[in-house]
């Protein structure tokens, strides 16, 4: 497969402070990727570096094949859609979304203005300014922009974040469904993990300019390649360990936990002797007392303290040795889990992971 | 208190009016009779007349200039983040700070060297000068307010530099430019230091002619002219004011 | 499964390494800034730098080369006197500016918007007024017989105006320059936040007290700033002096004028003229970092 975009050892500087470390990523055709990371972590600077707002301190990007490394932004045909949306305050919705056409001289343009406006429902506005426009329907005007001419792939860099919850979530769909009718290549940026894992087809983590991982949401979630990963999506148990043996299983002496915890070898990914035990909330059984020991970790521990989230309860427990864990149940049930009360939690090799450490 | 200041500041101006309607041949206060005399001879006095469209026509040639070099100066410092700056900055704002008897002086033997005195052309360069830090002020305050951002998104939508210039950041400075350029005009239209030392026999402005008559004459005719230059200038600045809460608000929508 | 190692670090040699510092995108942003901001520059380096900077060298060149001028400025009493004659007259007008320009501001700046605009009207028309008209209005009122002489005749018990006299040129440099304080100290008034001497009024201070210790200390900067910068424009000011001043009131710039068009003492006239640019870019620097505000002077 030839990738739509490609970085290949691609590093940004901002005078001596190195903000994207050789990142080297593939986006194929028709592909939604999402940037996801930390304030900070060098998102907002990979999605300009490419869109040519940013020069690349090293390496090479191509686009649909062609160098495009130093290349003037107004000749990669690249749809950027701005966080604060950039909308031209002095044009109406549907000269804005004419501008890209008109620099390019294109043929036809209202009609394609028409069909940009029809797709983003935003025909009845064409004639507004941004400033008479709400957040969610500039959003659109600006969606509108980047991709009425047809670019090679279409960066957005926040879209939702100035959006409130539930237009967002409207909003989420409606971009999704959009990308999928016009077949657009896609790099996404975004805080949100949820947005991230619901509508991408790949999720890239990253932390302090390093590209930590890249995968699609289910395997980055149940498979994370190291414990920032881990911890950055979705809720984690994270305890310091060190290998004791690998054999069948990997044996692991975990910092607060008494006795040994066995890890399928498959689930073992840590690159050094020490690193860090994880496993989800959701994989831990609790029990009132200790389970079959043939092949199952088993760990006794208090409950410290409940945390009312809903629709499911957070509990959170110490383990005898001083290892915090924390199990999640439906609310509504795990009654008998009162401040104080004793229990066991155990899990299957299958289910826990060792991890490098990075933090 | 602050009615008297009010008055102290406004008054003088007013009184140059009211004795431009003088009805005698004398400058006299309060007046002796209304009469139309004085606008008459101005009218009928072609000298007077040519001043005043020399005055234009410098101020027109200057202002242009100053507005073009103020305006890309602006847009250059709010872009340039390099060495050298906040020299440049000095440079193109001190003419505000610096003496005008002190350009007057320079110019004077500039012009001189260079065979220079009377042609008003270089007057009107000379008299730019003097106008680029106000319209780098004015239009450096507009593009403060300005989302950079905004030249970003018509790059990546793949307008050229050129285009982007024109399409989006100028149309959205169009207000601060208009108002550095007509203060810039006002500045060259009354001038009358520089004026005195380079105008020659040749280029008598607007100004020059107004101080001779005041030096030597004294007679309402020389009102009549001032009331010209107010009307002119306080016009430019009424226009200056509407022509900004109209743009302001377009650029505001 | 792409996986990189957590070392942000500098490229330690590789492909990245070695590719470092290739190929610099061509006609860049910051290229076309550089050109945008380079003509001006190149433009104000020939028409305004260099005859100022060939007057600064004039200053020390002729009639021959050397401090001869400077010398001679500083030890001929007259030219003394002018100096001694400038400063005073310009501090006298400065100091009478902002105590009148301070209680206009302040009323600007306090009444409500609507008519806050309509009187700041009646002072920037005046600013916009050409300053030849203005000293011209003052030579009608305070010439004999003039408005004003003969409103004081009572007071003064003769017929005499103020005209060519110090007063003369204090009382109609001040009309001319007292919009720039009042601008000036406006706009920082305007930015001054209201809440702040209600603030102080809630924790217990008289209304006296809120004004002295909340109000002044954030309005000096830009008061004191105002009067500086008509103290400066004072000291080079040419045309009103010269049309309502009598000639022991010869100001530096009537001086230097007089220099260049009657005497042709072009060394003179160059050395006062530096010591004016020195002494106005100095102050003028000053105000900046008092004010802090580039844009305070416009309009
Ligand atoms: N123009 C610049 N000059 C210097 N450093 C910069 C510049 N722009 C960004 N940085 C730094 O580069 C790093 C990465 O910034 P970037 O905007 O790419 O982060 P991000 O992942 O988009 O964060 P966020 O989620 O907060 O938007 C930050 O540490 C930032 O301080
Ligand atoms: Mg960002």
């Amino acid at each position: 497969m030839t990738d739509q975009v490609a970085f290949d050892g691609v590093h940004k500087w901002y005078g001596d402070v190195p903000v994207v470390h050789d990142l080297t990523l593939g986006v194929g055709a028709g592909e939604f990727l999402t940037l996801l990371g930390p304030s900070g972590s060098g998102k907002t600077t990979t999605l300009r570096v490419l869109a040519g707002l940013e020069a690349v301190t090293s390496g090479e990007i191509r686009l649909a094949g062609r160098t495009i490394t130093d290349e003037a932004p107004e000749r990669r045909n690249i749809g950027l859609v701005f966080q604060n949306y950039a909308l031209f305050p002095h044009m109406t919705v549907a000269q804005n979304v004419a501008f890209p056409l008109r620099a390019r001289r294109a043929a036809g343009i209202g009609a394609r203005v028409d069909r940009a406006l029809e797709m983003t429902r935003l025909t009845a506005l064409r004639e507004r300014y941004p400033r008479q426009l709400s957040g969610g329907q500039q959003q659109r005007v600006a969606l509108a922009r980047a991709f009425v001419f047809d670019p090679a792939v279409l960066l957005m860099d926040e879209p939702l974040g100035a959006l409130d919850r539930n237009l967002r979530d409207h909003m989420r769909l409606e971009l999704k469904a959009l990308q999928r009718r016009v077949g657009a290549t896609v790099v996404y940026v975004t805080h949100d993990q949820e947005e991230a894992l619901a509508m991408s087809d790949r999720v890239g983590v990253m932390h302090r300019g390093v590209l930590q991982q890249t995968a699609s949401p289910e395997e980055i979630y149940e498979r994370p390649v190291n414990s920032f990963v881990a911890r950055f999506l979705g809720q984690s148990v994270c305890l310091p360990a060190t290998r004791v043996e690998r054999a069948e299983h990997t044996v692991l002496r975990v910092e607060g936990v008494t006795g040994p915890i066995l890890v399928d070898r498959d689930n073992d990914t840590c690159e050094d002797l020490s690193g860090e035990f994880m496993i989800r909330p959701e994989r831990l059984r609790i029990a009132g007392r200790r389970p079959a020991p043939s092949g199952v970790n088993a760990v006794r521990c208090v409950v410290e303290a409940r945390v009312y989230l809903g629709a499911r309860t957070e509990v959170r427990l110490r383990a005898e040795a001083g290892a915090p864990l924390q199990v999640t149940v439906p609310t509504g049930e795990g009654g008998a889990l009162t401040e104080g009360s004793a229990h066991w939690l155990s899990w299957t090799p299958a289910d826990g992971r060792f991890l490098t450490r990075v933090v | 208190m602050v009615t008297l200041v009010l008055a102290f500041l406004v008054a003088p101006v007013l009184i140059v009016v009211v004795e431009s309607f003088n009805g005698v041949d004398y400058l006299a206060f309060p007046l002796e009779g209304w009469s139309l005399r004085h606008y008459e001879r101005f009218l009928g006095d072609a000298s007077w007349l040519e001043a005043t469209a020399l005055s234009a026509r410098i101020a027109l040639v200057a202002s242009a200039v100053a507005t073009v070099v103020g305006t890309a100066a602006a847009w250059g410092l709010a872009r340039f983040a390099g060495r050298g700056r906040s020299a440049a900055f000095a440079l193109l704002y001190s003419p505000i700070v610096v003496p005008v008897i002190v350009l007057a002086m320079s110019y004077y033997f500039l012009f001189a060297d260079l065979r220079l005195i009377g042609r008003w052309a270089a007057i009107a360069v000379a008299y730019s000068v003097m106008g680029v830090p106000y319209v780098l002020v004015s239009v450096t305050g507009a593009l403060q307010r300005l989302d950079p951002e905004l030249e970003n998104a018509a790059r990546t939508l793949g307008a050229g530099i050129a285009r982007t210039l024109l399409r989006v950041t100028l149309p959205q400075l169009a207000s601060a430019v208009l108002a550095g350029a007509l203060f810039a005009f006002v500045i060259a239209f009354d001038e009358a230091v520089v004026i005195l030392f380079v105008s020659g026999g040749d280029s008598v402005t607007l100004a020059r002619k107004l101080w001779d008559s005041v030096r030597y004459d004294l007679t309402p005719t020389l009102a009549v002219a001032g009331t010209v230059l107010i009307c002119v200038c306080v016009a430019l600045f009424l226009l200056s004011e509407a022509a900004g809460a109209l743009l302001g608000r377009r650029e505001r929508r | 499964m792409t996986t990189r190692t957590p070392a942000p670090g500098p490229p330690r040699g590789g492909p990245g390494g070695e590719r470092r510092r290739r190929g610099r995108p061509r006609l860049r942003r910051p290229a076309f800034a550089a050109v945008a901001l380079g003509l001006p520059v190149a433009v104000m380096l020939a028409v305004y730098a260099w005859p100022v900077g060939a007057m600064l060298v004039r200053s020390v060149t002729e009639p021959e080369p050397g401090l001869s001028n400077l010398v001679r400025a500083v030890t001929d009493p007259t030219i003394l006197h002018v100096l001694w004659v400038t400063v005073r007259m310009a501090a006298e007008v400065a100091v009478v500016s902002v105590l009148l320009g301070f209680p206009v501001a302040y009323f600007l700046a306090t009444s409500p918007p609507r008519r806050a605009r309509v009187l700041l009207l009646l002072v920037v028309i005046p600013f916009w007024t050409s300053v030849l008209v203005r000293s011209f209005a003052w030579i009608v009122l305070l010439g004999d017989g003039g408005l004003v002489t003969r409103l004081l005749h009572p007071l003064t018990g003769d017929g005499r105006g103020l005209l060519y006299g110090e007063g003369a040129v204090v009382v109609a440099l001040t009309h001319i320059l007292l919009p720039f304080p009042v601008l000036i100290i406006k706009a920082a008034l305007d930015r001054i936040d209201g809440s702040l001497t209600r603030a102080a009024r809630t924790l217990g201070a008289g209304p006296l007290r809120a004004f002295a210790l909340v109000y002044l200390p954030l309005a000096a900067p830009a008061t004191a700033g105002g009067g500086v910068l008509v103290f400066v424009i004072g000291l080079g000011f040419y045309v009103t002096p010269a049309l309502v001043g009598g000639p022991k009131e010869s100001t530096i710039a009537v001086v230097i004028a007089r220099s260049v068009q009657e005497t042709f003492d072009w060394g003179m006239a160059a050395t006062l003229a530096t010591l004016l640019l020195l002494l106005a870019v100095g102050l003028a620097l000053a105000v900046r970092r008092l004010t802090a505000v580039k844009g305070a002077v416009a309009p």
